[in-house]
C-alpha cells in the first residue's frame, strides 16, 4: 500500500475510534441515577423474557434448601403465635381495634429470578412489580438477613440494589452496646461487610450481632444482618468492623419487600422540617 | 449485509446467552468473574477491518452494558480499546511473518502457542482497562490485581476451549 494512503487510513481508524471512545465515555460519567434507572426499566420486560424460563428451570435444585428454611420459619413464627396467644389470654384484655393498632409495616413476598454476586456493583431481579405495590426506595429481606433496596420498579418487576453493591450503604447498629453506623460493602468477600465509624470507646466484641436499626423505615427495626467478626481502628478514632453476614445471596431464593406505611407521612415531615 | 454478517451476528448472541446464562451463574467466588464474550472480538477475521470489529465491539459493549444492570458505557470503553489494539497485538504475537495467508486467529492457523499468547495478552489488556474502571480508583491494589490475574486465567481457558469447540474444524467460517 502507498505510504501516504496507509497514513490516512490509519488516521481515519483512530479516528473513528476516538469518536467511539468519546461517546462511551460521555454514556459513563453521564451516567446519572434517573437515566440508569429508566433504562433499566425498559430493559426489565425485555430480559426477564430470558431469564424466566431458565430460572424455572434451575430452581428445582435448590427446592430442598428453600423448603427447609420456610419449615424453620414457619415453626419460628408457630411458636411466637402461641407465646403472644397465651399472653393475651393471661391478661384478658379486649383488643380494641382501633386505628392505633396500625402495624408500621407490611410485606410483599417475592421470588429472585435475577442474581449476580461476582461483581462490584451486583443488582438483584425480582418478580413483583408496581402491581404487586412494589415502589422505589423500598427494603428487600429473607428471613436471613438484609438483602438490598429496589432502586427501579416496572409492571411486573422490580430491581434491588444488592447489599453486595459497593455504592450502597445502609445503617445497622451492634445489639449489646447499641452503637451505630453506617455498612458498606468492600467488594471483597459475598459473606462478609464492613460496618464503619463506630466509636473507639464502644465495646465491640467478636461475636456481637448487627442488626438494622430501622432509622432510615426502609428496613424495620432489628433485622439480622450478621455478627461481628474483627475490629480494626481507622481513620482515628473509629473502629472498622467486619461484619459476618447471615444471607448468602448465592442461595437466597425467597424475598420479602417492606412496604413501610407510615412512609409517606414521615417523608411529608422532613420536608416541612427544612 | 452478506453471509459473514450474519454468521458474526449469530455468534454475537450465542456468546452473550453464553455469558449471561451459564459463566454468570456459575458459583465462583468474588474474585473470579469470567468474560468470554470478549472471544467475539478476538476471533473476528483478520482482514476484518478495524472500523467494523470497533463497531461491532461498541454494539457487544452496550447489549453487555445494558444487560449487566450496570454502568452504562463501562463494557464499551474497554471493547472498543481492545479492537482497536487488536492489530497490533496480532503483529505483535505472529512477529508480523506470513500474516497474509492467515484469515482467522485460531490455535490451527497461527499455532498453538502464538493463539495463547494472543488471547491471553488480549484478556489481561482487557480486563485491567474493565476492572480499573469498575473500580474508579486504584485503592484496593493488591485486591484488584488478584481479580485481574484469577479472572485473565479462567477467561483464557474458557476461549481457549470455546475456541476448539466453535471452529475446531478449519476453515469451517470465512
Amino acid at each position: 500500500m502507498n505510504p501516504l494512503l496507509r497514513f490516512f487510513s490509519g488516521i481515519r481508524v483512530f479516528a473513528v475510534f476516538i469518536v467511539l471512545e468519546i461517546i462511551a465515555v460521555i454514556l459513563f460519567i453521564g451516567n446519572s441515577y434517573y437515566q440508569q434507572s429508566t433504562i433499566l426499566k425498559s430493559m426489565h420486560t425485555t430480559w426477564s423474557m430470558v431469564v424466566r424460563p431458565v430460572h424455572s428451570l434451575t430452581q428445582y435444585f435448590s427446592l430442598g434448601v428453600v423448603n427447609r428454611q420456610l419449615a424453620e420459619e414457619n415453626n419460628r413464627l408457630r411458636n411466637e403465635l402461641e407465646y403472644l396467644q397465651s399472653g393475651l389470654d393471661s391478661a384478658a384484655v379486649t383488643l380494641v381495634h382501633d386505628e392505633e393498632y396500625r402495624p408500621l409495616y407490611s410485606y410483599i413476598p417475592a421470588e429472585i429470578i435475577d442474581n449476580s454476586i461476582n461483581k462490584q456493583q451486583n443488582y438483584i431481579m425480582l418478580n413483583a412489580g408496581s402491581e404487586q405495590g412494589v415502589t422505589t426506595e423500598m427494603g428487600v429481606i429473607t428471613e436471613q438477613g438484609v438483602v438490598g433496596i429496589v432502586i427501579s420498579v416496572s409492571k411486573h418487576y422490580a430491581l434491588v440494589k444488592s447489599i453486595l453493591n459497593t455504592e450502597w450503604k445502609f445503617n445497622v447498629r451492634l445489639k449489646s452496646s447499641g452503637d451505630f453506623g453506617p455498612m458498606q460493602w468492600d467488594g471483597i468477600n459475598y459473606r462478609q461487610s464492613i460496618l464503619s465509624d463506630i466509636p473507639q470507646h464502644s465495646n465491640v466484641v467478636k461475636g456481637d450481632t448487627v442488626v438494622t436499626s430501622g432509622y432510615s423505615r426502609m428496613f424495620p427495626q432489628g433485622i439480622p444482618v450478621g455478627v461481628v467478626d474483627t475490629a480494626v481502628i481507622k481513620r482515628g478514632n473509629f473502629y472498622e468492623v467486619k461484619v459476618n453476614l447471615f444471607i448468602d445471596l448465592r442461595k437466597a431464593q425467597y424475598v420479602n419487600i417492606v412496604n413501610s406505611i407510615y412512609r409517606n407521612e414521615l417523608d411529608s415531615l422532613k420536608i416541612t422540617e427544612r | 449485509m452478506n453471509r459473514l454478517f450474519f454468521q458474526l451476528l449469530a455468534l454475537a448472541v450465542l456468546l452473550i446467552l453464553f455469558q449471561m446464562l451459564i459463566i454468570d451463574k456459575l458459583p465462583l467466588s468474588t474474585y473470579i468473574s469470567p468474560e468470554v464474550y470478549l472471544m467475539f472480538i478476538l476471533i473476528l477475521p483478520f482482514k476484518y477491518s478495524t472500523i467494523k470489529s470497533m463497531l461491532w465491539a461498541f454494539a457487544l459493549g452496550l447489549t453487555i452494558d445494558l444487560f449487566s444492570y450496570g454502568v452504562l458505557g463501562l463494557h464499551i470503553i474497554s471493547l472498543v480499546a481492545i479492537a482497536y489494539l487488536r492489530p497490533q497485538l496480532l503483529k505483535m504475537v505472529t512477529g508480523n511473518n506470513n500474516i497474509e495467508n492467515i484469515q482467522l486467529p485460531s490455535s490451527q492457523t497461527l499455532g498453538f502457542r502464538p493463539f495463547l499468547a494472543y488471547i491471553s495478552l488480549s484478556v489481561c489488556c482487557y480486563l485491567i482497562i474493565l476492572f480499573c474502571l469498575d473500580n474508579y480508583s486504584f485503592h484496593n491494589l493488591p485486591q484488584l490485581f488478584q481479580r485481574i490475574i484469577l479472572s485473565a486465567m479462567t477467561t483464557t481457558l474458557f476461549i481457549v476451549v470455546l475456541q476448539y469447540a466453535f471452529i475446531g474444524r478449519p476453515n469451517k467460517k470465512t
